[in-house]
């Protein structure tokens, strides 16, 4: 019963009816995905996408195709049609051993002795010697594309062993692939990591504005560190403008940089299994915090992005808030950087009087102080003591990649490209030919396998050799 | 006009010759009017390849960037394709009714598009971009010289025992002609691979994810899904005949809207390639 069932699902597998299906369920599915809005069921661009396609939407929204790539519907089909490869692979490797095997047996065949079992056997034309009869086939196969060789009275054209194999090593490395993808999404970590220059922020989850770790991530290198050195507004190198461009170093444990690097588009930074890129760039409001003595009791760095529809040209990153000693919010505040105008909009760069917009509301939402300090100044702060500011500076959006199965993703690629590269550039060919002389004249007798990648067929192969021979109209075994 | 330009002009004029001579050739079954349209496709590729090369020269990077360039890159890398298939065996003269039309409709349009310089930008700026579109190229001319030999293999089909049969008697057996179509599609599905694989790597350097499903990347694993069913219907499931080749005419098209129409119809971080905005 068992058994019985296990052929029946290893049958359905390894059908070519359910990997042509699959194969087209992805295809169709990947191309409705391209034309319906991706992201997540409430963000603005799916509702705009629902609204303007009410018809659709609910299809679209039950298919779950607004997240066409990790739909379940579409992982089942991938992970189904990993299965498929790898039954596919197993039948693959079957016919590749059975191919190898005749190949290797007919490179080492006995030239003397004559071919068992021929494929073709033609009656020569009665004027023609053995030997003529080889000459006569050779140049004919040779027109025909088979360039064959003299092995004492055989002529041969046989394919190495090894061609047999590309199918199979693209199909296994393929499924080698499929879990190396699935692997990856269960221990990878990517995030995003706002740093400010001269900033050093620990490489754990609190440090990133965003992330998204695998189940099976390591929880990154609690030692690890990441400090952003410089930052160039406008790097130019190759003459090429390369745009804004920080220099990174990731610190090890003792606080030791293990690289340092300048990281821009094309040129990012690795170091293990971590890379490191900055898609983007604002600025930085270093805040400094005073007692009512008028003593430094600590500092901030507040970020801004740049927003060409804010109204003074940056949008806060979080808010902050100042807690008393039991944990109770004293106050929120949220810091903007009023930027220079430049045209209709705003000069994405330092203002020329670095300044910032300081809004401070009470727990409760009531509004406490709304102003501009510049570079310098101080004001008090309702609760007592004063807030100065210290410097208005830049800052990077670091995207940090963790994910150790890049390397093997690589390899895996290279063998299918390999595999898929004797699969479609090797011949795999089999002919043997030789001509036995009895007492109705010459029979030339043919072992013939052209499997792939030949530029002829065996019909071809066989009108030639008739015509070629002279045997027209005679009969011929085959 | 420059010079630059006039040169393109010359070439696709070359090419409206051959395809006509093509055309000619076959209809009225004179062999020597195919063989010299092989020639004067030839002959098209000289000043195609003086005007790219006095671009290139001009702006420092190769035919990669906006329409204009792209799809002359296509084009090039077609005609080549078939000229060399055809040099190499001249029994496949003929199918150069099939692709030359391709050859001139993608030239054609291209000189039709705006023919602005784009710089190369800080994200194209890399090595990859050369052997990423090398790739692209030449496998959408293999898949080019399938789509025309489909069509050859078609036309015949339907008439095994007619005026078309006759006109294209030279050709190889139709068997044959299948198998040629069955081998580049192998080759192109193979070289389409090698695009994918090397834009997957230089996607990994440049923004730190190897697939995003960007459209441009869907659409290229589509196309790729496609000839992969193609590859089963062919070597497992045996199909032959005229379904074969109708599926392998159907798709080519589908792999140029890839190259060039995705990034005219979606919002795609490839727009840059095609349109000269930042990619």
């Amino acid at each position: 019963m068992i058994g019985r069932a296990w052929r029946v699902v290893v049958g359905f597998l390894a059908s070519m009816r359910t990997a042509v299906g699959l194969l087209l369920f992805i295809g169709v599915w990947s191309m409705v995905a391209t034309v319906v809005t991706q992201g997540a069921d409430s963000s603005s661009s799916v509702i705009a996408w629902d609204a303007t396609n009410p018809s659709f939407s609910p299809v679209v929204r039950w298919l779950g195709l607004h997240q066409a790539f990790t739909a379940p519907v579409f992982w089942a089909a991938a992970l189904l049609l990993a299965m498929c490869t790898s039954a596919c692979a197993w039948r693959r490797a079957k016919v590749a051993r059975f191919r190898a095997r005749a190949l290797t047996a007919a490179a080492a065949a006995d030239p003397l002795s004559p071919i068992q079992a021929p494929d073709l056997g033609i009656v020569c034309d009665p004027a023609l010697s053995g030997q003529r009869a080889l000459e006569i086939a050779s140049g004919a196969l040779e027109r025909l594309g088979i360039r064959m060789r003299r092995r004492g009275d055989m002529l041969t054209a046989v394919s190495p062993a090894w061609s047999a194999w590309g199918s199979a090593v693209f199909h296994w490395a393929l499924v080698a692939l499929i879990a190396a993808v699935l692997v990856g999404q269960l221990v990878r970590s990517e995030g995003m990591m706002p740093v400010a220059v001269g900033q050093t922020l620990a490489d754990v989850s609190a440090s990133y504005a965003l992330s998204n770790s695998g189940p099976w991530h390591y929880g990154g290198v609690a030692t690890r560190s990441i400090r952003l050195d410089s930052f160039d507004p406008d790097y130019k190198t190759g003459g090429i403008d390369r745009g804004a461009v920080p220099t990174i170093s990731v610190l090890d444990g003792a606080g030791e940089a293990v690289v340092t690097q300048r990281i821009y588009p094309n040129h990012m930074l690795h170091t293990g299994s971590l890379a490191i890129n900055a898609p983007a760039c604002g600025l930085s409001a270093t805040l400094s915090f005073q007692d009512k003595a008028g003593a430094e009791s600590g500092r901030v760095i507040r970020l801004v992005d740049f927003s060409q529809t804010a109204t003074e040209g940056t949008s806060p990153i979080g808010l902050l808030s100042r807690r008393d000693s039991a944990g109770r919010i004293l106050m929120k505040m949220s810091v903007t950087v009023p930027l220079d105008r430049a045209g209709q909009g705003f000069g994405e760069w330092i203002p020329k009087r670095p300044s910032a917009r300081l809004h401070v509301t009470s727990a409760d939402g009531g509004l406490l102080f709304d102003g501009i300090v510049r570079k310098g100044e101080s004001v008090d702060l309702p609760e007592g003591g004063a807030v100065r500011l210290v410097d208005i500076g830049w800052f990077s959006w670091l995207s940090l990649v963790d994910d150790p199965t890049i390397p093997v993703i690589y390899a895996v690629m290279v063998v299918a490209l390999v595999g898929l590269s004797v699969t479609t550039l090797a011949r795999q060919q089999l002919v043997l030919v030789t001509a036995t002389e009895g007492s109705e004249g010459v029979r030339l007798d043919v072992a013939l396998r052209l499997w792939r990648n030949v530029p002829t067929s065996r019909g071809e192969v066989e009108r030639e050799l008739r015509r070629a021979l002279g045997s027209d109209g005679k009969g011929s075994v085959s | 006009m420059t010079l630059e330009i006039v040169f393109m002009w010359v070439a696709l004029t070359f090419y409206v010759v051959a395809t006509g001579m093509f055309v000619f050739g076959v209809a009225l079954n004179r062999e020597v009017l195919t063989r010299r349209a092989v020639l004067v496709s030839a002959l098209g590729l000289v000043p195609q390849i003086v005007a790219l090369g006095v671009r290139w020269a001009r702006l420092g990077h190769g035919p990669y960037i906006g329409y204009y360039e792209v799809a002359n890159a296509l084009t090039l890398c077609t005609v080549a394709f078939f000229v060399i298939a055809a040099w190499r065996n001249p029994r496949l003269h003929a199918t150069g009714i099939g692709i030359m039309p391709v050859a001139v409709l993608l030239l054609g349009g291209s000189m039709l598009a705006s023919k602005a310089d784009f710089p190369i930008t800080a994200s194209l700026a890399s090595y990859w971009l050369f052997i990423h579109v090398a790739f692209a190229n030449v496998a959408f001319a293999a898949f080019a010289a399938s789509f025309g030999f489909a069509v050859v293999f078609v036309i015949r089909q339907r008439s095994t025992s007619g005026k078309w049969a006759k006109r294209l008697e030279r050709m190889p057996e139709q068997e044959v002609v299948e198998g040629l179509i069955a081998r580049l599609v192998l080759a192109g599905f193979l070289l389409w691979g090698i695009m994918i694989a090397t834009g997957a790597i230089w996607a990994n350097e440049s923004w730190g994810r190897y697939w995003s499903w960007d459209p441009i990347e869907t659409w290229s694993l589509i196309v790729w899904l496609i000839y992969a069913i193609y590859l089963h219907l062919r070597f497992m499931r045996h199909w032959k005949g005229e379904r074969l080749a109708w599926f392998a005419i159907i798709a080519m098209p589908i792999a140029l809207f890839c190259l060039v129409g995705i990034p005219t119809v979606f919002n795609t971080i490839h727009a840059g390639y095609i349109g000269g905005a930042e990619g």
